[in-house]
């Protein structure tokens, strides 16, 4: 306990680090802020524009005969269930069709096109570099020898100093990501909008998903750290691995190989139910299947899971038997 | 055997890079008594760096066995390191970090207070300059916040290696005061340098080593005392002396108009001799042996061995 108070003593004041501890809480702010601006509530200007686009569509003459073909034979436009009366309101675009933008939503906001998401890989990936840097400074500048003259067992400083950086990616995912949802719950309880349950759920969840992974991705920067003593060469590898990967799995030779893509698995683990195009699939006519894919979380976290008990098991391994 | 505090039998490494092998330490057994400064000496490149990197845990040796305070290590070293204190090559801690900052985690994570921290940072005369950032110190600074270090563990062993680069000459003088003070505390000092002058100053006894081998071990003066006897000597036909000492058996060289004689027990035998051929001497003075040209005469005897065959069950890649 006493080695890991240290070692977060060590990762807290390095300045690198400090920084990109920073970088993500300002991030969560700043996208926060964007969501909130882009959802801002409608003026009346913009909602007498979106009436009058409307009128104006509505009254295309081959969207009259549309409607009055569809009134005919309603069942052929809208299903076996159809009445005639709802082919005015089926084809016939209201104004909120034209509105300029959606109101504040934090299922939009968990979507692949949605910023939570893109705050969540952002903060990850800063959390990797953290644990990349947190150590690399210690092999560079000579001073982890030091520390092994005060405590020689190796795998002591290893799991401090791993303990200390997953601890501490940890907290910092758990306070930016949750400041993000927390100000755009803020932001609809100001602004009215009640929020289901459901969508609550949704993002409980992807916080402490988003949070696991970035200890973990913090945890998998430091373990490659430790193999190649360099904060450059491991950030340099998992750029060649994340973009020669997502080409090498483009290219396997078999169906659904976009299953194991780096990327479809870290969105699959992050998204409540992610969906993603595999081109591997080829899918002849007549034939029931389908390109779409999803990713479960058990399918992306094994994955994931996987890759990381690797790389810490070689580091620690490496690291014991290594000269310094 | 048990008050040897440092003791190595048949320590050897071998480094393997890109297909080469680099026999860095062959053999070596070393043996360093409680107590007083050891100098351990030897050219670059001679393993002496390889061997404290060995005693210390943070290289593996290919073979041989080592112990420290009498406990075999690596196996062992967890139980003697909190005796142990170390300076191994340059100085390396934290850039970022104060000095202090730098002490003070490196003390916590074996439980010295900090109050040990400032006695330290006192001590190697850093106080002052504790709050600065440690890459901003000289090398001379960064050596003595090295040197404070060591001295967190209040050790009963120093390993010490080349502690005074850097230093100017007030640090030198006082890091070697330091480190005569400590050995005559008691603390056991292991002092790698190559300073000769400094070496023979401060240490009670030495080992030399080339090639990877223990060459010499022993007190200095004893060591110093083993060396040929050398005589200079003034005299007013040097040719004429020279022929009669080369006809004793002496070993005669010429140094302008002097000669330098070895190889004979007392200078009275000389002044005798000459006197008996009617050579007057006007000039006789015995040259002292220092550690650098014991040293000089004794690493340059040194020659590398023809590598054994390669024995896959000894070598480990680096």
């Amino acid at each position: 306990m006493r080695l890991l108070a240290v070692e977060l003593n060590r990762f807290r004041s390095r300045r690198a680090i400090a920084l990109l501890v920073l970088a993500a809480a300002l991030l969560a702010v700043v996208l926060a802020g964007v969501t909130a601006w882009n959802t801002r509530p409608l003026s009346q200007e913009d909602r007498t524009d979106a009436q009058a686009q409307a009128a104006l569509e509505g009254e295309k003459p081959e969207l009259l005969q549309e409607v009055l073909a569809c009134k005919a034979a309603p069942r052929d436009f809208l299903g076996p269930t159809a009445t005639a009366d709802q082919c005015q309101d089926a084809l016939v675009p209201g104004p909120e069709a034209y509105y300029p933008r959606d109101a504040l939503s934090l299922r939009q906001a968990l979507s692949t096109s949605g910023l939570g998401l893109s705050l969540a890989v952002v903060v990850i990936s800063l959390m990797l570099i953290a644990g990349c840097t947190f150590v690399g400074a210690d092999w560079t500048s000579g001073s982890l020898t030091n520390q092994l003259l005060f405590v020689p067992r190796r795998a002591r400083v290893w799991l401090a100093k791993a303990g200390a950086v997953t601890l501490s990616a940890g907290v910092v995912a758990l306070v930016t990501i949750s400041a993000f949802w927390l100000i755009l719950g803020l932001v609809a309880q100001a602004r009215g909008i009640s929020v289901p349950s459901s969508d609550v759920t949704h993002v409980v969840w992807h916080v402490l998903r988003a949070t696991v992974l970035a200890m973990g991705a913090a945890l998998g920067g430091f373990a490659l750290t430790m193999i190649f003593r360099h904060t450059v060469a491991t950030l340099a590898l998992l750029f060649v691995y994340s973009i020669g990967g997502e080409i090498i799995v483009n290219l396997l030779p078999f169906d659904g190989a976009g299953r194991w893509s780096v990327g479809n698995n870290a969105l699959g683990w992050l998204a409540p139910r992610y969906h993603y195009f595999d081109a591997s699939i080829q899918c002849t006519p007549g034939e029931r299947c389908s390109s779409t894919q999803m990713m479960t979380h058990l399918e992306s976290g094994t994955f994931l899971g996987i890759l990381l008990v690797i790389a810490v098991a070689v580091s620690l391994l490496w690291f014991n038997r290594r000269d310094v | 055997m048990n008050d040897l505090v440092i003791e190595t039998k048949g320590l050897r490494k071998v480094y393997r890079s890109g297909g080469r092998r680099t026999v860095a330490v062959d053999g070596l057994d070393l043996s360093v008594p409680a107590g007083g400064v050891h100098g351990f000496l030897g050219p670059n490149g001679s393993g002496k760096t390889t061997t404290i990197k060995m005693l210390l845990g943070l290289t593996r040796p290919s073979r041989g066995e080592m112990r420290l305070f009498g406990l075999q290590v690596p196996a062992q070293l967890p139980q003697v390191i909190d005796r142990v204190g170390a300076i191994v090559e340059e100085p390396r801690f934290t850039p970022t970090f104060s000095g202090r900052k730098n002490l003070s985690l490196l003390a916590r994570s074996i439980g010295v207070p900090r109050s040990t921290v400032d006695e330290v940072l006192q001590q190697a005369g850093l106080a002052d300059r504790a709050k600065e950032r440690y890459g901003a110190y000289s090398l001379g600074m960064k050596q003595r916040l090295a040197i404070a270090a060591a001295l967190l563990k209040n050790p009963d062993l120093l390993i010490l290696d080349e502690p005074t680069n850097g230093l100017d000459p007030a640090g030198i003088r006082g890091i070697r005061d330091l480190i005569r003070d400590l050995g005559e505390s008691g603390v056991t000092v292991l002092l790698s340098s190559h300073i000769l002058a400094e070496v023979q100053q401060v240490c009670h006894s030495v080992s030399i080593v080339g090639e990877g081998r223990l060459l010499a071990s022993g007190r200095v003066e004893d060591l110093l005392g083993e060396s040929v006897s050398r005589t200079r000597v003034g005299v007013t036909d040097p040719q004429g002396a020279r022929h009669f000492l080369e006809a004793a058996g002496y070993t005669v060289s010429r140094e302008g108009d002097v000669l330098v004689v070895e190889g004979h027990e007392n200078p009275a035998e000389i002044t005798k001799l000459l006197a008996g051929k009617g050579v007057y001497v006007s000039e006789l003075s015995a040259i002292r042996p220092t550690l650098e040209t014991f040293f000089l005469k004794l690493t340059g005897r040194a020659r590398p061995e023809p590598t054994p065959p390669s024995d896959p069950a000894d070598e480990e890649a680096s």
